[in-house]
């Protein structure tokens, strides 16, 4: 049933623009058009704000004591704050909805927390270019890493963060489409179903789609990999070369290397986790270096390569070898098993190695370093200033 | 001063000279010569490196890392056996628009085992643009026949941070306990 009343006006702070389009697209879509997003605070009559942003905890302060707003806070860690509603990130489309109906009730009956003052300018802070541009570096890092504490594996409540269902988003339609590609050794598969359609060559390599990988069209990519897919709408359809042809000459289509493309796309859905099932315990094979010149190289994918090529280590093993945040090969790893570069070995569970065994790998990968390492690692921060 | 070295190999217009100069410090000194012969895969290189190309990175006062690029003509192999004397390791670039790419990348393995088996190697393919096989897995096949299994880029020679990349993985594989100056 379309709504009729008008809409309420919702302002946004420390919203990246990925998040903000996929509050458009809720707000017209499942919410029927019940929210507007605005841009202007003073006739703003509810407002969501991401806590963790850069500068998010400062920012929050000021917008407190000028805006009490009914306001929804989005943040990887739960927020008590009084007058305020939480909604836990990754968001969750149901839990959004829930928290906005709340929001609604708030702004239909205004209730304003005390000591109401005069609204006062937004704050804004005066940034060097460079400040933003390194920003920018941290933001597109933190979509493909996340920003997840090191977990205990030990604590179930801890382990269950770690995880994610490829199948519920476009990585596991993508999947599929590989496994029919191999399967049927099909020259083309055109994927329907998702927000834009999409043709796969799998033995060339090629994807077709409208969005490529231009700064506008980037950011419609990744919000249609973060929105859960709807798997009875999904399609596909076996194309001939001709078709191929046919099909991306009406459509406009740009061609792109599927392999760059699936490896941006598993790492903005991983978001630093790893596909439910897999053992951290087993140990992780990479046969062969990446094509890393070709792909987004994450931090520390180099380092963890060279080590999984001299030595396969498990997951949570990787991270205490090379003394990294597991949420960086957890990304790495994602990219990597859902473009087939990498598998678990089967026959070895390394918590099953006899006491000590781990120990004295992880001793042993420490403790042979290169009779040049300390010119080494000079000439890498060299490298890494570039 | 403490000098090391850094070895850049491969045929000739792979990329080496360009290579280098990408991640040296000072401009390059190279010893190209004019060719009479105009090389087919290359009709508009008019000068061919008959000496070797040489740059620098300054890690400090009393640190320099020497990066030599070998020409690539076979006639002038007598001079690969003094320049990868002492080489940290190894960079190979080979072109994959040429005729025998594959064949080059043997030869080119063979020629430099010795500082390959007391070192390390990459490999990086070049121009893939103009041509896109072989495939990265053809030469990780050949690799394998000789117990190899390094990291194997496409790389654009032009491109710093391709070229940076390789070295990169050629300082991981040399030591992957390398502390990575990456924010976490």
């Amino acid at each position: 049933m379309e709504n009729h009343k008008k809409p309420i006006s919702i302002v946004v702070f420390g919203i990246n623009k990925q998040t903000r389009s996929i509050l458009e697209l809720i707000f017209r879509g499942p919410c029927k058009g019940s929210y507007i997003l605005i841009e202007d605070i003073q006739v703003a009559q509810a407002c969501i704000f991401d806590i963790d942003n850069i500068d998010g905890l400062k920012l929050w302060k000021k917008y407190r004591i000028h805006y009490p707003l009914p306001t929804l806070i989005l943040s990887l860690e739960k927020q008590d704050v009084a007058g305020t509603l939480y909604v836990k990130k990754p968001i969750e489309i149901d839990a959004l909805i829930k928290g906005l109906d709340k929001i609604k009730q708030l702004v239909e009956t205004p209730k304003r927390i005390h000591n109401i003052s005069t609204p006062s300018q937004a704050p804004k802070d005066a940034k060097l270019a460079i400040e933003i541009a390194m920003e920018r570096e941290e933001e597109s890092l933190h979509q493909f890493c996340g920003v997840h504490d090191d977990i205990n594996p030990a604590n179930p409540s801890e382990l269950k963060h770690v995880y994610y269902d490829p199948s519920q988003y476009m990585q596991g339609f993508c999947e599929k489409a590989i496994d029919v590609s191999i399967q049927t050794k099909n020259k083309g598969i055109l994927l329907e179903g998702l927000y834009t359609p999409m043709l796969l060559r799998y033995q060339k390599n090629q994807m077709f789609c409208d969005c490529s990988f231009t700064k506008k069209s980037t950011d419609l990519l990744r919000t249609m990999t973060l929105l859960p897919v709807s798997k009875s709408a999904l399609r596909m359809t076996f194309l001939n070369d001709r078709e191929i042809e046919n099909y991306v000459a009406l459509n406009q289509l740009e061609a792109q290397a599927f392999d760059n493309f699936f490896w941006q796309l598993s790492l903005w859905t991983s978001h630093g986790r790893i596909p439910k099932g897999i053992d951290l315990n087993k140990v992780v094979v990479l046969p062969k270096w990446p094509n890393f010149t070709r792909l987004i190289v994450t931090p520390y994918a180099l380092k963890i390569s060279a080590l999984w090529m001299e030595n396969p280590h498990s997951l949570l093993d990787t991270a205490k070898v090379l003394d990294i945040p597991q949420r960086y090969v957890f990304a790495f790893f994602s990219a990597a098993y859902a473009n087939r570069l990498i598998f678990l070995d089967r026959r070895i569970k390394q918590h099953k190695l006899p006491k000590g065994v781990v120990e004295r790998r992880i001793k042993r990968s420490t403790t042979k370093p290169n009779p040049h390492r300390g010119l080494l690692q000079r000439l890498l921060g060299r490298l890494h200033r570039r | 001063m403490k000098n090391y070295k850094l070895i850049f190999t491969g045929p000739p217009g792979a990329g080496k000279t360009t290579a280098i100069s990408v991640i040296s410090d000072t401009p390059v000194i190279t010893t190209e010569a004019k060719t009479s012969i105009r090389d087919s895969h290359h009709p508009d290189k008019d000068s061919i490196t008959v000496g070797l190309d040489y740059g620098s990175i300054k890690l400090s006062k009393e640190e320099k890392i020497h990066l030599y690029g070998t020409p690539g003509q076979e006639r002038f192999d007598f001079m690969w056996k003094i320049i990868k004397e002492g080489g940290l390791g190894l960079i190979l670039l080979i072109d994959n628009a040429r005729s025998e790419p594959l064949e080059e990348l043997r030869f080119f393995l063979k020629a430099f085992e010795d500082l390959i088996q007391s070192t390390k190697v990459v490999v990086g393919i070049t121009r893939v643009d103009i041509s896109d096989t072989p495939k990265i897995t053809d030469y990780q096949q050949i690799l394998a026949t000789f117990n190899l299994n390094p990291p194997v880029f496409e790389i654009d020679a032009r491109r710093k941070e391709d070229v940076s990349l390789l070295v990169q993985a050629l300082l991981y594989s040399l030591d992957p306990s390398l502390k990575d100056s990456h924010k976490s």
